[in-house]
């Protein structure tokens, strides 16, 4: 989830309603609805949100598939469901999972979200507790299939033999006298890089207990910011 | 939780506990016994790892490692979502932040003002000479007399409810009175989950009455001998296991008194060694070096309090050797991750603003409020010793006491376990509620200093300490407010006659005859729903 969440416009909660649109009729339910202007159809991997009162979630996707590849009658213009009502507060009466930060993977969606044109949330929230429910800072990100990273050689795998031969006639030539082989300094400054390496893996965060600074400790009074 | 976060979860914790136990005492002790082990003279070197394991095993000290590693687990924060700023995972919900928030302000600002009416400064450094008499009565110091009538306590439980009741949830549908959804008869008008009967009978079932419980079948008049030698004897077993869990598991049942000392030690993983008698002398020559305005606070708060109360006056000095090296262990400021409070900062004189002047007032980041001495009175029933005194109290209060002056939303927290005394009382006992509504008594105004003191003070000691056992046994505070509960049933009778506030106070006025458990035992399982 390191990659950057991709570029959309989220309309503002559409609350369903039924019958007359001036009747008062809380419904409990609406609709987000999510474009992607740029992008033509996207794998999607992760969404997430944070969660503002909304009982259950239902996440619907548009999928672009050419008209060849699908086997349904209703071509382009087919809804499916990726996520089925999945509960963000376990008690929709109460407190818990109210203002919680949610993530949603593929793992928990029951349908593969690929070549995703529009995606639609669905929120219901059932009890009359709540005068408001939405969710908030909805971000989704695009599935990438893990590349495997090049794994580096070493390089003496990669190295010609010949061009070898070269560097060790040369390297015969730097030697300084009175000093010893540069092979026994390296090993010697190897070891200690190797303990200081190791000292500092070790090193205790636990504080030492002091409050005071440089022993002093005058206060007048405490600070409101 | 999906098996793949279940198992990225797990290796989270366990870097994190591997890091904590990193700095502890008991790595070098175990790298040592490790040594010793290695170099004995019939261990091999192909199966170096698996000798020194199994001897490691052998001679304890893996239990001590589990020991170290189940406190670790109690006191890890939760799991955050990555993306959760560090504000929201101290407390999820925007308007509860926001209470807490006002709650300190309010504090800080009394605290202010009592420094600039008294022209006391909030720290100083102690002169020599000063530091010098402070050290000579430190065994006495509650024959010292200052005069402190000019100080008062920086709030009372009384003040602390008044801000509770006002909290509400600005998207809860309650908050017009015709739009009214939430029935509750009570004060607190917040839509928390509380546990309810069928699932306290559930938590506490090993309290129910057909299981043999210390405090209930050892004070009765035709068992009692048979029942505390056997406890004694499997409580010999237990502490003898030096494992957390199992003691846990013991103390569901009571502890006996003479054990109990041992028992909450091992509960709590509290050893005490010879770091932490130097630790302890540290935190007593910092008391010597500065005094703080927290000390006179403490000072008024245990002559209010304590000396006042028949169990506890005659541990005045010991009481002030724990509270006030208490206020200078900056080790208390780890409990803050799981707290929704954060303690409050101060600048140097002269250097305002400055954040490399910015410290912590008091070190502990906790100041003490109206009754707050009572947390560590009762202690000194169990250990006579200041020093390990000391460290149960620290870990009483940094796993369980903070709850119950700061304002969350935690299961635990103090407005959730006022929520469950007014639910539990509604639905069991709707006449008595609506009878002491219509009167103007309303329960929770009498309950509150209750559950805020967690009942110290207000029962007698020994009962006090079967209830403080059952809080580490089950690690939960939740039965405060079902005791509560219970007290208000087992005096229904002389509450339905009270047709005054001050009726009703007078009657729940003195709980000390009250038998804790029995009337716990009633509330719990005969309740029919």
């Amino acid at each position: 989830m390191s990659s950057k969440p991709l570029n959309c416009i989220i309309r503002k909660p559409v609350t369903l309603k039924i019958g007359e649109p001036r009747t008062d009729f809380h419904s409990g339910a609406a609709v987000i609805e999510v474009a992607m202007p740029n992008i033509k159809s996207v794998d999607l991997g992760e969404i997430t949100f944070k969660n503002s009162y909304t009982a259950y979630l239902t996440i619907k996707v548009r999928c672009n598939f050419k008209s060849a590849e699908t086997t349904s009658k209703y071509g382009d213009n087919k809804w499916k469901t990726i996520l089925q009502r999945y509960p963000l507060m376990p008690n929709p009466h109460c407190e818990p999972g109210s203002q919680d930060y949610f993530t949603i993977n593929r793992n928990m969606m029951c349908s593969e979200a690929n070549k995703v044109a529009a995606v639609r949330f669905l929120l219901q929230q059932p009890s009359p507790v709540w005068n408001h429910f939405t969710i908030d800072e909805i971000n989704l990100y695009e599935h990438k299939l893990e590349a495997p990273s090049p794994v580096s050689l070493p390089y003496w795998l990669l190295h010609n033999d010949e061009e070898d031969e070269e560097l060790v006639e040369k390297n015969k030539e730097l030697h300084i006298e009175g000093a010893p082989p540069v092979d026994n300094i390296s090993a010697g400054l190897q070891q200690l890089w190797a303990l200081s390496e190791s000292v500092r893996a070790n090193q205790t965060a636990a504080s030492l207990g002091r409050y005071d600074i440089d022993g002093c400790y005058e206060i007048n009074l405490l600070s409101y910011t | 939780m999906s098996a793949h976060d279940q198992s990225e979860h797990l290796s989270v914790l366990i870097a994190h506990i591997v890091k904590e136990l990193r700095g502890t005492v008991l790595h070098s002790q175990l790298k040592r016994a490790a040594q010793i082990q290695a170099a004995r003279p019939n261990v091999h070197l192909s199966d170096l790892k698996r000798e020194v394991h199994n001897a490691l095993t052998e001679t304890g000290w893996e239990r001590k490692l589990r020991n170290a590693v189940y406190k670790h687990m109690a006191l890890y924060p939760k799991i955050e979502h990555p993306l959760s700023s560090q504000d929201h995972s101290k407390e999820p919900l925007a308007y509860i932040r926001k209470a807490q928030a006002n709650w300190e302000k309010r504090i800080l600002k009394s605290l202010n003002s009592m420094c600039t009416e008294l022209s006391v400064p909030l720290a100083r450094k102690r002169p020599i000479q000063e530091q010098k008499d402070l050290k000579m009565k430190w065994n006495e110091l509650g024959t010292d007399e200052p005069d402190l009538s000019a100080f008062r306590p920086v709030y009372a439980p009384k003040d602390f409810l008044d801000v509770l009741v006002t909290i509400k949830n600005p998207n809860c549908a309650n908050s017009q009175e015709s739009n009214a959804v939430l029935h509750n008869w009570g004060l607190i008008q917040l839509p928390f989950k509380v546990k309810n009967m069928k699932e306290l009978k559930e938590q506490y079932w090993e309290l129910s009455m057909t299981e043999v419980q210390t405090g209930v079948e050892d004070a009765s008049d035709i068992i009692p001998d048979t029942t505390e030698t056997d406890r004694m004897k499997l409580g010999k077993k237990v502490l003898q296991q030096c494992h957390s869990p199992v003691a846990q598991q013991f103390a569901k049942k009571g502890c006996p008194p003479h054990q109990r000392g041992e028992m909450w030690a091992q509960i709590l993983d509290v050893v005490s060694t010879d770091n932490d008698k130097l630790y302890y002398e540290q935190l007593k020559s910092y008391v010597f070096q500065h005094d703080l305005l927290v000390d006179s606070l403490i000072y008024k708060d245990v002559k209010l309090t304590s000396t006042n109360d028949d169990n506890y006056f005659v541990f005045e000095d010991y009481l002030y050797q724990v509270l006030l090296v208490f206020s200078r262990d900056t080790q208390v400021l780890r409990h803050f991750a799981n707290s929704s409070a954060t303690p409050a900062k101060s600048y140097i004189r002269g250097k305002l603003g400055i954040e490399e002047y910015a410290v912590i007032y008091p070190p502990n980041g906790v100041i003490p409020f109206h009754g707050f001495a009572m947390f560590a009175a009762p202690l000194n029933y169990i250990h006579c010793d200041p020093i390990k005194l000391y460290f149960i109290f620290r870990e009483l209060y940094m796993r369980y006491f903070f709850r119950l002056h700061n304002i969350s939303s935690h299961p635990q927290g103090i407005v959730a376990l006022c929520v469950l005394f007014e639910s539990l009382l509604q639905t069991h006992q709707p006449q008595l509620f609506y009878h002491l509504r219509e009167v103007g008594a309303q329960p929770l105004k009498i309950a509150f200093k209750w559950i805020m003191r967690a009942f110290s003070g207000f029962l007698a000691s020994d009962q006090l300490l079967q209830l403080w056992d059952r809080i580490l046994a089950y690690n939960s505070l939740e039965i405060l407010p079902v005791l509560a509960m219970a007290v208000f049933a087992f005096r229904r009778a002389n509450l339905m006659e009270v047709s005054t506030v001050q009726a009703a106070e007078a009657v729940l006025a003195d709980l000390t005859t009250l038998k804790v458990i029995p009337i716990l035992q009633v509330a719990v399982f005969s309740s029919t729903r």
